[in-house]
């Protein structure tokens, strides 16, 4: 009698401990408490609705939980920034990338929480959340073998052309640089400016240059120029100056629109959208930011930039980046953050963003947005192909790095240096940028 | 206009003929001037009332479809112009205040009471007028960070608000100094004097005779920096939060919003909010503007 | 007229009693003590870390501030950059310096001749001053907006076509249509200085020139400016340190510096180099370098145009 209940006691016992299993599995149980969420995006905007959407779930499911929205973008960051180092960090934080070596101090310093394990813990289904992403965007997320980040939606630069008008008149996106020209010849023939351009914003028309070095050079060798050490100067290839002089072809040829330096960002756009320009080079933030405002009849297509016959770099690289949110070390509740971040990240609001606002996923199996032709084959492509950090991570970077690389060929397109002219000043600038890294600033 | 010297009328000559061309051109110029800057406010004013699709669709000088006065509505609560409009007036006139009255206490002193630092120290005071908060807040704003780091308690203190109304009351210290004193200074000796026979202490006499003599004085100084305190922006820049900014600020951030949302007519009505209660005032208390900008620059 | 001349004591005396003398002292030590913390705190504090920074390799975090000595200040004289953004701040301060002056010296003058509306016109012309430097940068950037702005669609309307340049995009314009807007402002100051100074001025003097058969032309400018000169040495000194460090109207109206760093200026590349890549040495160098500039200037405006002021 006596065996018997300690044999019942003995499955009773195992039954609980394999109940309890996924329990420990999980961890401790999740906290409510205060949440502090990053946010990109404007109150009201599609994004951040799809946020606090997230948000106000989260106050459901754990009870006390309080999630306020902070503007995290880059009229902010220094204030956010500032706040990380000060020990007051957001919970969830736009701040680490990968593939971007200027946040690479941020893991170093110890200021952002290790995900893997969390990354690679086995859910009931058997898949982990770090197989949920398409590898292509895995580089994004780790550092030195480790998961600092995880990516909610991806950013590739595409050729924007206006559909409609394309049709009606014959004409295909480019697959050469050559074609390029021939198109814009055509489209400029027809009364219509064939490229909008935003001048009062150096890195948009530094999509243009980035592009072409990255066809005509290569990514390896932009690279080893904007952040090597051996003094290289843009003579040493000569290709840099045969991007320059295709670039300039374009302002040569009339084919950007009239005033093209007084646009900023909204008049560019409205430039496209109402058919006074018939291309843009852009991010793909443009399907989303726009949604709302694409005026009827009209029909987005994209296409990726064209490619340049007999030259050196990977004439399919694409330039994008996938946005990859962290959770501060310092988090006052790390475990409620990392579980906002699994649902930000997860393959059904992916998905929802996709469908809903035309974003592009870093999901694998999600549907790309519809409606805009050429969409669904550019991560499709990416996977083949080099996938580069836009603006070569210049957007990071420190000592004005940027602006070295980028006004002189703005200067260039306004007709006031010659292709040369402008090579030698980015390698002027460039020498100061050296100068004050090697001072270990 | 003649004018009698005993009992004949002597006409005094004025050459008028001479001068009526450059009379009109005067006005000419003047009108051309002023047209220009209340056609420019009317445009800014019918811009705020397009919605829009249509301010981006359609001329600029054409007229509203229709009258969508709802913008400012909008911009007041959605764009939050409301709570950046109570918080400039609590930063104006908080900081306005707290700095006439310690700038008044320590003019008194140095316009009135000999003692042997009395020049240095006014001297001292008005060395801030060379020295443009500008250049110098920067550090000043990574320090405070970098303390209140060390202890969280501090951190209200360091960072948004007070090194703000700080900083608020520091810059018009050289300006009230300088103005209070000189007003401190015109006052006669009589009314101490009186008052020291009548047995008054020091105090009594700044607080009860001396102040109520200057309360023009005191009224004007507020009133400019009541006025530039409003309309400051660059500290406001460094130390504020967007959830916390003053209307400068606000606007700045709702334009930087316009540039990628293109929602540019709620940015014309908040702009209209921002600065209409301004002109109102100004026009309704000239004079005192006028002799309070006026009185910092010229003696006499 | 004197101005801001400095007058310790001044008009007290001793109130005989030397026990009320002494107990008048005792006000001095509080009543001083706010006023002096604050500003000394605020204002005096934040200069001395400025420019002690400039010579340190600082990087915003915590109390490590490596000494540098004069590197910094190397670094940014051999840095295109911010070469170029001198240049524009001094071409800034010059071109604005020339917008301002004829124009208000003209209203200024205008508002004290015997003509209507004086009152009104006076209103239009200072209320600028009254506005944030953010809302008149903010409106002179909607009237230079190419494609929704009034300024160029009224020059199509009217048939100057080729006038309508992209204002705040064409390199050549763009500083000198920031510095129409800063003056446009500023003017205000200028206009209200200038007819208080000239109201200042006895009639009598201008009378007898009159009398003397002088026109308003020669009255003015052999008689009034002279007098004015003043108040216009004040306000050149001002404008010397209102437009040397000149941040909104840049920031506000070009917010990426222009085409080109077109409008970038110091005050500028200074708030990008301290708050985007947390260069402080570099950034305080460059506002102390600002700051002397400026003081120096003042300086030798105040000099050279000592000898014209004529005190009466």
């Amino acid at each position: 009698m006596r065996q018997r209940i300690v044999r019942v006691a003995l499955v009773m016992a195992m039954v609980l401990l394999v109940g309890l299993v996924p329990l420990c599995g999980q961890g401790k149980a999740i906290k409510g408490g205060p949440l502090e969420v990053g946010v990109l995006w404007e109150e009201g905007s599609p994004w951040y609705d799809l946020v606090k959407g997230i948000g106000d779930q989260m106050t459901k499911d754990y009870p006390g939980t309080q999630v306020t929205y902070t503007f995290n973008n880059t009229a902010a960051r220094p204030a956010i920034e500032t706040r990380m180092k000060a020990g007051n960090p957001l919970d969830v934080d736009f701040i680490f990338d990968g593939m971007d070596a200027n946040t690479y101090s941020w893991i170093d310093q110890g200021y952002l929480l290790d995900l893997t394990s969390a990354m690679n813990q086995k859910r009931a289904d058997g898949t982990t959340w770090k197989s949920d992403f398409n590898p292509l965007f895995l580089p994004s997320m780790t550092y030195k073998g480790k998961i600092y980040a995880a990516p909610q939606q991806v950013y590739t630069w595409l050729l924007h052309y206006n559909k409609k008008m394309f049709d009606d008149w014959g004409l295909t996106p480019p697959k050469t640089w050559d074609d390029m020209l021939k198109l814009c010849a055509a489209i400029k023939a027809k009364g219509v400016a064939p490229i909008a351009v935003t001048g009062q914003v150096n890195f948009y028309v530094g999509m243009w240059w980035d592009s072409l070095v990255q066809r005509y050079v290569g990514s390896e060798k932009a690279m080893e120029y904007l952040y090597g050490t051996k003094g290289m100067k843009l003579s040493d290839d000569p290709g840099f100056l045969k991007a320059a002089q295709a670039m300039m072809k374009l302002v040569d040829l009339g084919y950007l629109i009239d005033g093209w330096q007084g646009t900023d960002f909204t008049t560019a756009q409205v430039y496209f959208f109402q058919g006074k320009a018939a291309m843009m080079l852009m991010g793909s933030w443009l399907m989303t930011e726009m949604k709302d405002s694409i005026p009827d009849g009209f029909q987005l297509a994209v296409a990726p930039f064209p490619a340049v016959s007999g030259a050196n770099g990977r004439q399919d690289a694409i330039f994008g980046r996938a946005l990859s949110w962290s959770v501060p070390a310092k988090s006052k509740n790390p475990d409620l953050a990392v579980e906002f971040l699994r649902r930000f990240t997860s393959k059904s609001i992916s998905q929802t963003a996709s469908t809903q606002l035309g974003s592009m996923s870093p999901n694998m199996g999600v549907t790309p947005p519809t409606g805009i032709t050429g969409a669904d084959m550019v991560l499709k492509n990416a996977q083949k192909s080099e996938f580069i950090f836009y603006n070569w991570a210049l957007a990071t970077a420190k000592f004005g790095a940027m602006a070295a690389w980028y006004d002189p060929i703005v200067e260039m397109w306004t007709g006031k240096l010659t292709p040369q002219q402008a090579l030698a000043k980015v390698d002027a600038n460039m020498t100061s940028v050296r100068a004050q890294r090697k001072a270990g600033m | 206009m003649p004018t009698r010297i005993g009992n004949t009328a002597v006409i005094r000559r004025r050459p008028p003929l001479q001068f009526r061309p450059g009379r009109l051109v005067v006005y000419v110029l003047l009108s051309l001037f002023s047209l220009s800057a209340i056609a420019a406010f009317a445009w800014v004013f019918m811009i705020s009332l397009k919605s829009t699709p249509e301010f981006l669709s359609t001329s600029p000088w054409a007229l509203p479809q229709k009258l969508r006065f709802t913008n400012f509505a909008l911009a007041w609560q959605k764009a939050r112009i409301g709570s950046y409009f109570l918080n400039s007036i609590m930063a104006a006139s908080v900081g306005a205040t707290v700095s006439i009255i310690v700038s008044a206490l320590a003019a008194y002193v140095i316009g009135r009471i000999p003692f042997r630092l009395n020049a240095l120290l006014g001297n001292y005071f008005l060395v801030g007028y060379m020295i443009p908060l500008m250049l110098t807040v920067i550090p000043l704003y990574f320090l405070l960070a970098s303390i209140s780091s060390a202890n969280a308690y501090l951190t209200p203190l360091m960072i948004g608000w007070g090194p703000l109304l700080g900083l608020y009351v520091a810059s018009g210290v050289p300006f009230n100094t300088f103005v209070l004193r000189g007003f401190f200074e015109s006052l006669p000796t009589e009314m101490e004097e009186a008052a020291a026979i009548d047995g008054a202490t020091p105090f009594r006499t700044f607080w009860q005779i001396m102040l109520p003599l200057v309360t023009t004085g005191l009224a004007s100084a507020f009133l400019v920096n009541f006025l530039s305190l409003w309309n400051e922006f660059f500290l406001a820049l460094i130390f504020l939060k967007k959830e916390n900014a003053t209307l400068p600020l606000g606007l700045f951030y709702m334009a930087q919003r316009a540039e990628y949302t293109a929602q540019w007519t709620d940015l014309f009505a908040a702009v209209l909010i921002t600065t209409v209660p301004i002109l109102i005032i100004f026009a309704l208390l000239q004079k005192q503007v006028y002799r309070g900008m006026t009185q910092g620059a010229l003696k006499g | 007229m004197r101005l801001m001349s400095f007058r310790g004591g001044g008009k007290t005396r001793p109130l005989g009693d030397s026990g009320y003398a002494h107990s008048r002292l005792r006000l001095v030590v509080p009543f001083l003590l706010p006023a002096f913390i604050i500003y000394t705190a605020f204002s005096i504090v934040p200069l001395v870390l400025t420019v002690s920074s400039s010579f340190t390799n600082w990087q915003g975090a915590g109390m490590n501030r490596p000494f540098y000595g004069l590197r910094n200040y190397g670094l940014i004289f051999m840095d295109p950059q911010f070469l170029h953004a001198l240049k524009n701040t001094l071409i800034f301060a010059v071109v604005g310096g020339v917008m301002v002056f004829p124009p208000s010296l003209f209203i200024g003058w205008a508002l004290t001749q015997n003509i209507r509306f004086k009152a009104f016109y006076r209103y239009i012309a200072i209320a600028p001053l009254m506005m944030s430097v953010v809302v008149v940068a903010l409106l002179w950037k909607f009237l230079y907006n190419p494609v929704f702005g009034p300024i160029n669609s009224l020059l199509r309307l009217i048939g100057l076509r080729a006038l309508a340049l992209p204002w705040l995009g064409d390199t050549r314009t763009t500083l000198p249509a920031i510095a129409l807007a800063t003056a446009w402002q500023q003017s205000g100051m200028w206009i209200l200085l200038i007819s208080a100074g000239l109201q200042r001025i006895p009639p009598d003097i201008r009378e007898a020139a009159r009398v003397d058969g002088a026109s308003e032309w020669r009255t003015f400018w052999n008689i009034t400016m002279p007098l004015l000169w003043g108040v216009l040495r004040l306000l050149l000194i001002l404008w010397i340190i209102v437009s040397l460090q000149v941040f909104a109207q840049v920031y506000v109206m070009v917010p990426h510096g222009g085409v080109a760093a077109s409008a970038e200026v110091v005050t500028t590349l200074m708030y990008n180099r301290a708050f985007q890549s947390n260069q402080l040495g570099i950034a305080t160098s460059m506002a102390t370098f600002l700051l002397v500039a400026i003081f120096v200037l003042s300086l030798l405006t105040n000099w050279f145009t000592k000898r014209q002021v004529i005190e009466f």
